[in-house]
């Protein structure tokens, strides 16, 4: 609960922050009506969380400041500078507030109540520039929209349909039901349905919301309000909103439950957490604070570093050393191991904040390309390192871009395939077997493999007669100079993209497949690892020298003379592990070592994106947690390799590109494939 | 910049000659010199890992603290024969272009102030690939020191080229 305040503070003082920058950025630029509406939304979100928490009067205030915006909005009038004026002294004012709840609780001010006649004076007062399609009406009539929204004849406003299904994770300040009831302020809520989704009690989670909401929703204001509304106070939330004709279309198949208001319906599942916080005055409150990330990544090498130190240290002290020395060194490795998994935590965030930034886009590209898409979006919660985050945040933008301009069909054709007008692009993430997956995935129109042939045909890249199977038509999305846009767009289609998208990951250590069927959407599939930092390797050895595998693509490690052998025209070879034929990479030839030619040795059998490669090693070192450092940020990418660590000796290992040995051993047998 | 401050603006150069901070150091017969300024630190060598399909010269990769860097023979580079590692051999970490290498030279004498107006062209006796190594040559006392271009020695686009093949 403490966190929950806490949460709130630290978003209240962004919010306040994000005011101040756009209210000073007028003093230098032009306002736009994109001011108003980012104070809107400010002010509207201050007011959600306000009230969540119970601190009524704050929510009032910036409840007052948020109409305010509003008539400008409404009215399409620019904020004047004296009007900016007051808004700076008004975020004075809730900051002030906000100090005096961590001790007095709710609390009021009568400088509020002032403040707040003087702003909407000059919102409603004589605008500067009057704009010609705006008439001058009066603001105060504008104003209490609730008032003024149930006065106007219902049958002539625009009624809509309206599919909200709130984040599948509740938190404290976005209370569902309360959303719900914002909706009425700005039209009325005609009907309202109530679709639950509740799993079976072993599964069910107490801050999940297990169900979604189905509105016919009246409302003279642009349809997008009520979109924001739900949308902006919770991310990952779902909104649909479809205009309805004036006729009513066919009935949802529950009856309506609540006529006109929407509030009994979400008691039992949301229970309000504005009941939850209590706005208790915790004396030692946690305080967050922002650090530079480049703080966190020097503490991260040096944590690194202490962890090389502390294994040379250990294996230094052998059995001949003081029983005190062992016993510190033993102390000091739990220590250090707790350290690094600390440092480690600080670098996770969820992987919603990225995933929060593609709605937006999807509806500006969508609209763009005169699509209906609509963006659904789950696993925000799962962790990510924070390097891997923005590293990913090209790969991913690239693709849902892809999606929305090449999969989803514009909405006549989808009509006439008889798929619903509106595509869905799905954003998903989760964790298994110690990596990250991210998937995109659209109910778009799907490959078209024999687009794709043609176009490789054009390329050189296979001849005529080659028919290739679907796997390495798709293959060669993914090549430099691709691309099967029939028209050039500004979004995507310039044969630049999806080459470096999975080059991207690539160098992430990730990789990346697409699934695709025709007329039904495609999928891609992105792996990263956990953490760029640190993982669990493998050590082998050829001749003196050690490399590392990462742990999770080693499948096992297998007697080389124990296996059989062959090898095609005497070059690709082949070993048999258990009635399967994988092709074999022998490390030393791979870094230009002599062969041995003897067949003792060890069989590492690695595997990566479902393909199998047979490593074969002299020995094998055994098992270690290994710091991942890149060799390009001093040196240069080398190929087959995903980078270096350092090892109890400090000495440097490289670590062996799993999905790089793959692609070269089956490229060297599918190009056979195609001579046979 | 000027202390006593009675110059007028538009003079560009003090009037004294300027001096800049050379590390000198001896490779096969001669004197080499790099400018202080790019060298970061002189280590004792450290056995490097040999990067697969790296050129000869490259001897590898170091850890410094931390961060791992190539580090680059200063003999195989220049096209002499190679030297066992003496008690003498060091690795001179330097900055090219926001990158840290390291490069291995049999040892390092003194630093030496270089008269700047002094640095007269290298004639091109060279060949052309280790041309473009030189930035420079000097007289200083009785020693004349062969001034070197770092990134050129470095030459990381070239690398990127050969790693990439």
């Amino acid at each position: 609960m403490d966190s929950l305040i806490q949460l709130f503070y630290d978003e209240a003082n962004e919010l306040l922050e994000g005011m101040e920058q756009v209210l000073l950025a007028l003093e230098t630029g032009e306002p736009n009506p994109e001011t108003v509406n980012a104070l809107f939304r400010y002010a509207h979100s201050f007011k959600g969380n306000s009230a969540a928490m119970g601190f009524t009067h704050l929510s009032k205030f910036t409840h007052g400041l948020e109409s305010a915006m509003e008539v400008l909005r409404k009215e399409q009038r620019p904020l004047t500078p004296e009007l900016a004026t007051l808004l700076l002294q008004a975020v004075d004012l809730i900051r002030t507030l906000l100090e005096r709840t961590r001790t007095e609780g709710d609390v009021g001010d009568p400088a509020c109540d002032a403040l707040l006649q003087q702003i909407q004076a000059a919102t409603s007062g004589q605008p500067i520039t009057p704009a010609p399609e705006a008439p001058t009406s009066n603001a105060a009539k504008a104003k209490p929209p609730q008032a003024n929204a149930t006065q106007q004849p219902p049958s002539k406003m625009p009624r809509y349909r309206v599919f909200y299904q709130p984040a599948p994770t509740l938190s404290a300040e976005h209370d569902p039901l309360q959303l719900l009831c914002e909706l009425n302020e700005y039209g009325q809520v005609i009907e309202c349905y109530f679709r639950e989704q509740i799993p079976p009690v072993p599964q069910l989670k107490p801050d999940a919301c297990y169900g979604s909401w189905e509105l016919i929703y009246e409302t003279a204001f642009e349809p997008a309000i009520a979109r924001a509304l739900l949308e902006l106070a919770a991310e990952g939330a779902e909104v649909r909103i479809e205009p309805l004709s004036q006729e009513p279309a066919e009935q949802p198949r529950e009856a309506p439950i609540q006529p006109s208001t929407p509030t009994v319906a979400t008691e039992t599942l949301a229970p309000s957490t504005t009941a939850l916080v209590a706005p208790s005055a915790p004396k030692s409150e946690t305080q967050s604070i922002r650090v530079s990330t480049e703080k966190i990544d020097a503490l991260m090498n040096l944590v690194s570093e202490i962890v090389i130190a502390q294994s040379m240290l250990s294996s230094a002290a052998t059995a001949h050393s003081d029983e005190r020395i062992r016993a510190a060194i033993t102390q000091m490795e739990r220590h250090v191991r707790e350290l690094h998994e600390r440092v480690m935590a600080i670098r996770l965030l969820p992987v919603g904040y990225l995933f929060n930034r593609f709605p937006r886009m999807v509806r500006d590209t969508a609209t763009k390309l005169g699509k209906k898409v609509n963006l659904e979006m789950e696993g925000e919660e799962t962790e990510l390192d924070r390097t891997l985050l923005e590293a990913l945040s090209d790969p991913l933008t690239h693709l849902i871009r892809n999606a929305i301009d090449h999969g989803i069909e514009p909405p006549e054709e989808r009509r006439r395939l008889g798929k619903p007008e509106t595509g869905t692009i799905k954003l998903s993430a989760y964790q298994s077997e110690g990596r990250i997956y991210i998937e995109v995935s659209d109910d778009g129109r799907g490959i078209d493999t024999e687009r794709v042939r043609q176009k490789a045909i054009q390329l050189g890249w296979i001849s005529e007669h080659d028919y290739p199977p679907e796997e390495t038509l798709y293959e060669f999305i993914f090549q430099p100079g691709f691309s099967t846009a029939q028209q050039v767009s500004d979004l995507s289609g310039r044969g630049v993209g999806m080459d470096v998208v999975k080059r991207n990951v690539e160098s992430l250590g990730g990789s990346i497949s697409v699934y695709s069927k025709r007329g039904e959407g495609t999928r891609f599939v992105l792996r990263v690892p956990l953490t760029l930092a640190i993982m669990d390797g493998l050590g082998l050895v050829v001749a003196d020298e050690h490399y590392i595998v990462p742990l999770t693509a080693v499948v096992e490690a297998l007697e080389y003379e124990s296996l059989q052998h062959t090898a095609l025209f005497d070059r690709y070879e082949m070993v048999n592990v258990r009635g399967t034929f994988i092709p074999l990479l022998r490390l030393r030839q791979f870094v230009g070592l002599p062969d041995t030619h003897h067949r003792n040795g060890l069989i590492v059998v690695l595997e990566q994106e479902g393909r199998q490669l047979a490593l074969l090693v002299d020995s094998i070192a055994g098992q270690q947690q290994v710091v991942l450092k890149s060799l390009e940020e001093n040196f240069v990418r080398v190929p087959g390799f995903a980078g270096a660590t350092i090892l109890g000796d400090g000495r440097v290992a490289l670590i062996l590109d799993v999905s790089d040995l793959i692609r070269r051993s089956y490229s060297s047998t599918e190009r056979l494939a195609a001579v046979a | 910049m000027n202390l006593i401050g009675n110059t007028p603006k538009t003079q560009e150069k003090p009037t004294d000659v300027t001096t800049e901070k050379y590390l000198v150091f001896q490779v096969g017969n001669e004197t080499y010199g790099v400018p202080l300024l790019q060298v970061q630190e002189i280590r004792n060598y450290t056995p490097a890992t040999r990067v697969p399909n790296a050129p000869d010269y490259v001897l590898g990769v170091i850890n410094l603290r931390g961060n791992i860097i190539a580090v680059i023979d200063a003999r195989t580079r220049f096209g002499l024969p190679p030297l066992p590692n003496e008690e003498t051999t060091v690795i001179v970490v330097a900055q090219v272009d926001g990158k840290t290498f390291g490069l291995r030279l049999d040892s390092v004498s003194d630093v030496v102030d270089i008269p700047v107006d002094q640095i007269q062209p290298t004639p091109p006796i060279a060949s052309e690939a280790t041309q473009r190594f030189l930035s420079g040559v000097v007289q200083v006392g009785e020693r004349v020191v062969i001034l070197l271009n770092l990134r050129e020695i470095f030459d990381l686009e070239a690398l990127q080229q050969l790693t990439a093949a």
